[in-house]
C-alpha cells in the first residue's frame, strides 16, 4: 500500500488514478478559467493600449505602484483600512460562532428555524439602502438611539460625523449585516459533531456549559481555524460599498480607506492599468497574510490550507 | 516534515507559475485584439495623421456616402435598458436612411467598463457614446475613436453644427471637442440655463413676517436667523433652521465663489488669472460667516450629511420635511411648478415630492435672486455648458469614410426641423405622437408633442429609449427659447446669478492630488464652520493645500489658460 | 430525568431574549422595504416609517407584468440549478481528492489552487476567454467561469478530513474503490457542508447580474436580476438628457423595493428546505467512528 516515495512520480499518479479521475475536472477548471487569463496580471505593469491588447502594451515596470504610493495620504488611508479591518476581525470575527454556539442551545426546533432565517436577511440587503436606513436611525434629532439617549439624559451623539465613533459604526453595522449568513458555516460545522460525544460528556456529569467546552467547541475548531486563516487575509480588503455610502468628509480621517480614497482620486477610469496595480497591490498583502498565518496554523495545530 | 514539503512545493509552484505565464503569454491566443492590427500607426496621435490632410476638396468627396449602398451601422448609445425587440423607430430610421443599424447593448451605469470590455474584443462601434471625459480623451489618445474634418462635418451635418456653435462660445466648443481642425466629439450639452435654485419657504418668510424675498445677504441673515428662532411653522418647537449644506453656494456666491454641495472643487477667474477659489480670501470670509451662523444654531447641525436621505439625488429631505427654510439644493428645474394647465403636468420633482407631504408648503415655493455681498457680488453655483462626455466615431470609420459622411447625415437629422426633432424624440408623427396646443401658466398657447394613442402610457418611462427614439437619435438636445420652461426660467432670473468653474479641462497632476486635496478642504471647510477650529486655520490650511499638490495644479491650471488666450 | 439548575433557566431566558430582539433588529429592514413595495408612489417616504398607509400591489403588478420576468425568472431558475449542481459536484469531488493524505503531491496541488484566490487575470482576459471558447450568450458562459469556488473548495476538504479515515480504510479492505468510498461513506456524512456549498453557491448564482450582463445579449436570455435592474431603471428618463427635464419622472422608492422583494422572497422560501441539514445531531445512526 505505501510504496517508497522515491518510485517515479508519474506512477503514483497512476497508482491513484481513481482519485485522479475525481481530481481531473477540478484541475481542468482551474487551468483553463484561471491560469489561461492569468497574463492579465501582466496589466498592472503595463502601459495598456486597449488597441494593441494586453501582450502588446508597452511595459512600464513599477510605474503604477509608484503612482499609488506618490498619492498624497495613500498611507494614511492603508492604515484606516488595515485598522478597519483589524477590529472587525477583533469583534467581528468571533461573533458568528458566538452566535451558532447560542442559537445551539436553544430547544424549540422551530424558533431556532425561524431565527436562523430572520438573522440572515440584512445580508441581502445592499449598504445602498442600509445606508440611507442607518443615516436615519443615527440621526441626532430625530433617530432612534438619539432619541433613547436624550431620554437618558445624555446628549445625542452625531456618530456618522464623529471621528470617535465612525469605526465603531463601521464594525458594528457591519457585524450586524453578516452575523446570521455568517453563522451558517458554523452551524453546519455543528451538525457534524458527532451525537455520541454528548452523549458521553452526560454521562460523565457535564452540564451544559461543560458540554459546550468540551464538545462543541473543540468540534469547531477545525472550521474556526481555516475561517481565521481566511479572514487574516482579508486585512488589507475593505467594503466600498458600506463606507462610501456611510462616509462623509467629517469622518475621512478615521473612514477613507483604499478603494474610496482611489475612486475619488478618479484615476480608476483614467486608466485600466493603475486599477489593476492597485488591486493586484491589495492582493499581493493579502497572499503574504495567508502563507504567514497558515504557516502558524500548521506549526500550533493539525489544521490549514495546506 | 511538513516544512519541507511545503517550501519545497512553494518554490515548485513558482517555477511552475512562471513558466505558464510565460508559456501562456507568449502564445496566447485569445488576445484578439492585439492580433487584428494591420499596422502600428495606432501608436501615433490618431490626430496627428488627420492634420496632416487638412479638409480638401478630395476629403469632402471622400466622405461623401455612396448613393443606394445600404451601410451597417454599430451603434451605442445613452441606454438604461437593452433595445426591445423590434424596435419602431429603428426600423423607422432604418428605412428612412436606407441602413441597417446594429445596437451594441451598452448598459450606461456599467458603460465604461462593458465599452472597455467591447473594445478590447475588437468590437469598436461606428457610434461611440462615452459618458465621461476620461474615457473621450482616452479612446481618441490610444486611437479607438477618430476625428472628422470640421468642414466635413458641416457639409453632411451642418445643423447639427449650426446648433453646437449657436449654443457653445467656440473656446468651450474647441476645447471640449476639436484637436486640430478635426471634430473629435459632439458633446452633451450642460442645461446652461439652469443652475443652483434659490429657494425660499415663502409661507415661513411671511410668518416671522418678512414681506420682500431677501435681496442682500443682511436680508438673507436676518431670513435665515428668523427662521431658526422665531418659529415659522408654529409648531412650538424649536425644530427649525435656516439652512443646510446645500445652501451654502448662496452663501459663497455672494462673495463670488463657486461652490455647489456637490462640485466644491472650483477655479476662477481673478484679475486675468485663474485662481483656485476655495482658497481665495473672499472663500474665508464666507466661512467666517457661515462659522458664526452654526455658532448660533442657524445652521442644521446635521449638514454634514447633506441634505438628501436617499433615494434620488435631488430631493432635498431636509427641505421637504420641514427642517429648513432655505435651500439651493438640485437644480432649478427641479423646483418648478407645472408648466401647462392640462391635467397630466407635473411640476419639478422637489417640488412633487413636497406636495405628497405638505401642500401648502410646497405651493408658497419663491424663487429668489442671489444675495449680494458686500462687495456687490451675487451668484449661484451654475453648471459647465458641456456634460462629460459624448458621441464619437469609432475608428472603424477611418477605413470607410463614406460610411462616417453617413452616419453624419443621420445625426443632423433631429437638428433639421422641428418635426424632425420631435420624431427623433418621440417617435412617429400622428401615429405615436401629435402636436397638441396646450395652454401654459403664462396665458400663451404652446405647441408641444403629445404621445397619443397606446403610447401614452410610454410617457414618462424608458419606452421610447428602448425603441430607438430619445437619447438613441439625438446627441444632444437644445431647449426651445420659445417653451414655457425657458420662459419660466427667464421669469425666476434663471440666466442670471450663474457662478461656473472656469477650468474647462483636467490637469495633468489632477488625478494625483485630487483625493488628498480634496480631503484636507473638506475637513477644514467642516471644521471651521462648526467652530472646531478657528476662522484664522484657513490660512493654515492654504498652506497644506499648497504643500499637499495644490501648489503644482495652480501651476498647470495657470499654464491651461495661458494656452487658451 | 435532567436537573434543569436556575442558572440554566436563566440562561435560557436570557438566551431566547436575545434571540427576540437580535430577530427584531434584522427584521425591522426588511419590514421597511416590504411596506414601501406595497405603497403607492404617491406616499412620501421622506422619513421613513415601518406601515404604508395605503396598501397597494400596482407595485408588483408593474414588476410581474413585465414580458421579460417569465424569461428572466427561468432563466435564473436554469442557471442556479445547474450550476449549483454542478459547481457542488465538481467542488465535493475535489475536495475529497485533497482530502486524500496520499494523494500525490497533495500540497502542490493546494497552493496552486489557492493562489488563484489572490491572483488572477481580470476582466479583460477572462471576457476574452469566455468569448474564444463560443461561449457568448449561453447558459454555459454563467456556470463555467464561477464552477468552482477556491473558499467553499477548502471548507469542504477541511469538513471531509474530520471524518475518519479508519473508515475509508475498512471499506478499502473490503474491496471498495475509491468512487465508492467517496459516494457511499464520504457522501452521507457530509451532508451539512454540501448544503452550505448548495446554500452558498445558489444564492450566489441567483444574485449574480455583471455576469449576464456582459456575456448575455439576447433580452429574452437574461437572468432575473437583469431584468430586475431593468424595471428599476427604465422607470425614469435619462436625467442629464432630458430638456424639458420637469416632464420627467423618477422611478419611485416603492418599485424599487417591490423588485428587491421578489428577487429576494425565493430565497427565503428555498432555505428552510435546506435548514433541516444544520440540524444538531442529524448524524444520528451514520456510522461515524
Amino acid at each position: 500500500m505505501n510504496s517508497p516515495r522515491r518510485s517515479h512520480p508519474l506512477g503514483n499518479y497512476w497508482r491513484h488514478r481513481k482519485l485522479m479521475l475525481l481530481f481531473l475536472p477540478g484541475v481542468l477548471y482551474y487551468i483553463v478559467f484561471h491560469y489561461s487569463p492569468m497574463y492579465g496580471v501582466t496589466i498592472a505593469f503595463k502601459d495598456y493600449h486597449i488597441l494593441k491588447g494586453i501582450n502588446g502594451s508597452p511595459w512600464a515596470g513599477l510605474e503604477h505602484f509608484r503612482m499609488l504610493f506618490a498619492l498624497k495620504g495613500f498611507w494614511d488611508v492603508f492604515t484606516n483600512t488595515i485598522l478597519i479591518s483589524f477590529y472587525k476581525l477583533v469583534f467581528g470575527f468571533p461573533a458568528p460562532i458566538l452566535f451558532a454556539l447560542l442559537l445551539n442551545e436553544l430547544r424549540s426546533i422551530l424558533f431556532k428555524r425561524v431565527i436562523q432565517t430572520v438573522s440572515y436577511l440584512p445580508h441581502f440587503i445592499s449598504w445602498v439602502i442600509l445606508a440611507g436606513i442607518f443615516i436615519q436611525f443615527l440621526s441626532p434629532s430625530i433617530g432612534p438611539v438619539n432619541i433613547a439617549l436624550k431620554s437618558l439624559g445624555f446628549e445625542p451623539v452625531y456618530f456618522l460625523a464623529d471621528s470617535n465613533w465612525f469605526r465603531t459604526i463601521l464594525v458594528s453595522t457591519d457585524i450586524w449585516k453578516d452575523l446570521g449568513w455568517g453563522s451558517i458555516i458554523y452551524l453546519a460545522a455543528l451538525a457534524g459533531v458527532h451525537p455520541e460525544l454528548y452523549e458521553a460528556a452526560r454521562v460523565d456529569g457535564a452540564n451544559r456549559f461543560a458540554q459546550a467546552k468540551y464538545v462543541t467547541l473543540p468540534g469547531l475548531v477545525p472550521t474556526i481555524i481555516i475561517m481565521f486563516i481566511f479572514a487574516v487575509g482579508k486585512l488589507i480588503t475593505d467594503d466600498f460599498d458600506q463606507v462610501f455610502n456611510l462616509y462623509n468628509a467629517a469622518v475621512y480621517d478615521v473612514g477613507d480607506v483604499i478603494s474610496t480614497y482611489t475612486y475619488r482620486s478618479g484615476l480608476e477610469n483614467m486608466q485600466y492599468s493603475f486599477a489593476t496595480a492597485v488591486g493586484l497591490f491589495k492582493n499581493i498583502i493579502a497572499f503574504v497574510l495567508v502563507v504567514a498565518t497558515n504557516q502558524i496554523a500548521r506549526r500550533y495545530s493539525d489544521y490549514s490550507l495546506w | 516534515m511538513h516544512k519541507k514539503n511545503g517550501s519545497k512545493a512553494l518554490s515548485g509552484l513558482l517555477v511552475a507559475l512562471a513558466l505558464i505565464l510565460v508559456a501562456v503569454g507568449c502564445t496566447s491566443k485569445t488576445d484578439n485584439a492585439s492580433s487584428s492590427q494591420p499596422q502600428a500607426s495606432q501608436q501615433t496621435n490618431a490626430g496627428d495623421e488627420q492634420a496632416a490632410e487638412g479638409a480638401t476638396a478630395a476629403d469632402q468627396d471622400k466622405y461623401a456616402p455612396i448613393e443606394g449602398k445600404k451601410y451597417e451601422i454599430s451603434w451605442t448609445y445613452y441606454q438604461l435598458a437593452p433595445l426591445a425587440d423590434n424596435a419602431i423607430m429603428k426600423k423607422y430610421f432604418e428605412d428612412l436612411f436606407n441602413v441597417s443599424i446594429n445596437v451594441m447593448n451598452v448598459d450606461y451605469n456599467s458603460s465604461e467598463q462593458i465599452l472597455n470590455l467591447k473594445v478590447a474584443g475588437g468590437e469598436i462601434p461606428d457610434k461611440l457614446n462615452v459618458i465621461s471625459d476620461a474615457q473621450k480623451i482616452n479612446f481618441f489618445n490610444q486611437g479607438v475613436a477618430v476625428g472628422i474634418p470640421l468642414d466635413v462635418v458641416r457639409t453632411y451635418a451642418p445643423n447639427m453644427m449650426r446648433e453646437l456653435e449657436e449654443n457653445l462660445p467656440a473656446d468651450i466648443l474647441d476645447s471640449c471637442c476639436i484637436r486640430d481642425g478635426n471634430l473629435i466629439a459632439i458633446p452633451q450639452l450642460g442645461k446652461p440655463m439652469f443652475r443652483d435654485p434659490i429657494v425660499w419657504r415663502g409661507d415661513w418668510l411671511k410668518s416671522v413676517g418678512i414681506t420682500k424675498v431677501p435681496e442682500t445677504l443682511e436680508e438673507f441673515e436676518d431670513a435665515v436667523y428668523k427662521f431658526t428662532k422665531n418659529d415659522p411653522d408654529g409648531n412650538n418647537r424649536n425644530d427649525t433652521y435656516g439652512l443646510s449644506k446645500s445652501g451654502f453656494s448662496a452663501v459663497f456666491g455672494a462673495f463670488g465663489i463657486p461652490w455647489d454641495f456637490q462640485v466644491t472643487t472650483n477655479w476662477i477667474v481673478k484679475d486675468n488669472q485663474l485662481v483656485y477659489a476655495q482658497i481665495q480670501p473672499e472663500a474665508k470670509e464666507a466661512l467666517a460667516l457661515l462659522g458664526k451662523w452654526y455658532k448660533d444654531g442657524v445652521i442644521d447641525p446635521e449638514f454634514i450629511t447633506g441634505e438628501n436621505t436617499g433615494g434620488y439625488w435631488a430631493l432635498s429631505h431636509a427641505f421637504i420635511n420641514n427642517r429648513i427654510g432655505f435651500t439651493s439644493h438640485g437644480q432649478t428645474y427641479h423646483w418648478s411648478p407645472r408648466m401647462t394647465k392640462s391635467a397630466d403636468a407635473v411640476p419639478g420633482q422637489d417640488i412633487a415630492e413636497m406636495e405628497k407631504l405638505n401642500p401648502e408648503g410646497a405651493a408658497s415655493i419663491v424663487h429668489g435672486d442671489a444675495p449680494i455681498g458686500p462687495s456687490g457680488v451675487r451668484g449661484v453655483f451654475s453648471n459647465p455648458l458641456v456634460t462629460q462626455g459624448g458621441n464619437m466615431f469609432g475608428k472603424g470609420l477611418a477605413d470607410e469614410p463614406d460610411k462616417a459622411g453617413k452616419l453624419l447625415q443621420m445625426l443632423d437629422y433631429p437638428y433639421q426641423s422641428l418635426d424632425n426633432m420631435n420624431t427623433a424624440l418621440n417617435g412617429i408623427k400622428d401615429e405615436m405622437w401629435a402636436y397638441q396646443e396646450v395652454e401654459t401658466i403664462f396665458g400663451n398657447t404652446e405647441k408641444t408633442a403629445v404621445p397619443i394613442g397606446q403610447y401614452v402610457e410610454w410617457k414618462g418611462t424608458d419606452k421610447l429609449n428602448t425603441n430607438f427614439a430619445h437619447t438613441a437619435m439625438i446627441p444632444f438636445t437644445v431647449t426651445d427659447k420659445d417653451s414655457a420652461t425657458y420662459q419660466w426660467h427667464a421669469q425666476i432670473k434663471g440666466d442670471q446669478f450663474h457662478l461656473a468653474n472656469e477650468l474647462l479641462a483636467p490637469l495633468p497632476s489632477e488625478a494625483k492630488f485630487k483625493a488628498e486635496l480634496s480631503k484636507i478642504q473638506e475637513q477644514a471647510y467642516i471644521s471651521i464652520i462648526t467652530g472646531e477650529k478657528p476662522v484664522a486655520y484657513f490660512d493654515e490650511f492654504v498652506k497644506q493645500w499648497r504643500a499637499a499638490g495644490g501648489a503644482e495644479l495652480e501651476k498647470e491650471a495657470a499654464e491651461w489658460y495661458a494656452s487658451t488666450r | 430525568m435532567r436537573k434543569t439548575s436556575v442558572s440554566a433557566l436563566l440562561f435560557d431566558a436570557g438566551n431566547h431574549v436575545f434571540f427576540i430582539l437580535l430577530a427584531c433588529t434584522t427584521l425591522l429592514p426588511f419590514v421597511y422595504l416590504f411596506s414601501l413595495s406595497i405603497s403607492s408612489a404617491e406616499t412620501s417616504f421622506a422619513t421613513i416609517r415601518l406601515l404604508p398607509t395605503h396598501a397597494t400591489f400596482r407595485n408588483y403588478e408593474v414588476v410581474l407584468h413585465n414580458p421579460l420576468i417569465g424569461y428572466g425568472f427561468i432563466n435564473s431558475i436554469v442557471r442556479t440549478v445547474l450550476g449549483t449542481a454542478l459547481s457542488v459536484f465538481v467542488t465535493v469531488m475535489t475536495a475529497y481528492a485533497l482530502s486524500r493524505s496520499y494523494m500525490p503531491h497533495r500540497t502542490f496541488w493546494l497552493i496552486f489552487i489557492t493562489f488563484t484566490m489572490f491572483f488572477s487575470g481580470g476582466l479583460i482576459p477572462n471576457y476574452l476567454l469566455v468569448k474564444s471558447l463560443g461561449l457568448f450568450n449561453s447558459v454555459w458562459a454563467l456556470v463555467l467561469p464561477s464552477l468552482v469556488q477556491t473558499f467553499q473548495l477548502i471548507i469542504a476538504r477541511n469538513f471531509i478530513m474530520t471524518i475518519p479515515e479508519a473508515l475509508e480504510e475498512s471499506a478499502k479492505i473490503d474491496g471498495a474503490g475509491e468512487f465508492t468510498v467517496l459516494f457511499r461513506i464520504i457522501l452521507p456524512l457530509s451532508l451539512p457542508i454540501i448544503a452550505t456549498l448548495s446554500l452558498w453557491t445558489a444564492v450566489g448564482h441567483w444574485n449574480a447580474w455583471f455576469d449576464s450582463l456582459i456575456y448575455i445579449s439576447e433580452a429574452k436570455k437574461q437572468v432575473m436580476m437583469v431584468v430586475m435592474r431593468n424595471i428599476v431603471l427604465s422607470g425614469q428618463l435619462p436625467d442629464v438628457f432630458d430638456a424639458s427635464p420637469s416632464t420627467a419622472v423618477v422611478t419611485p422608492e416603492t418599485l424599487k423595493a417591490a423588485t428587491i422583494m421578489v428577487t429576494t422572497l425565493p430565497i427565503l422560501v428555498v432555505y428552510p428546505f435546506v435548514q433541516k441539514y444544520f440540524v444538531k445531531g442529524m448524524l444520528i445512526g451514520s456510522v461515524k467512528g
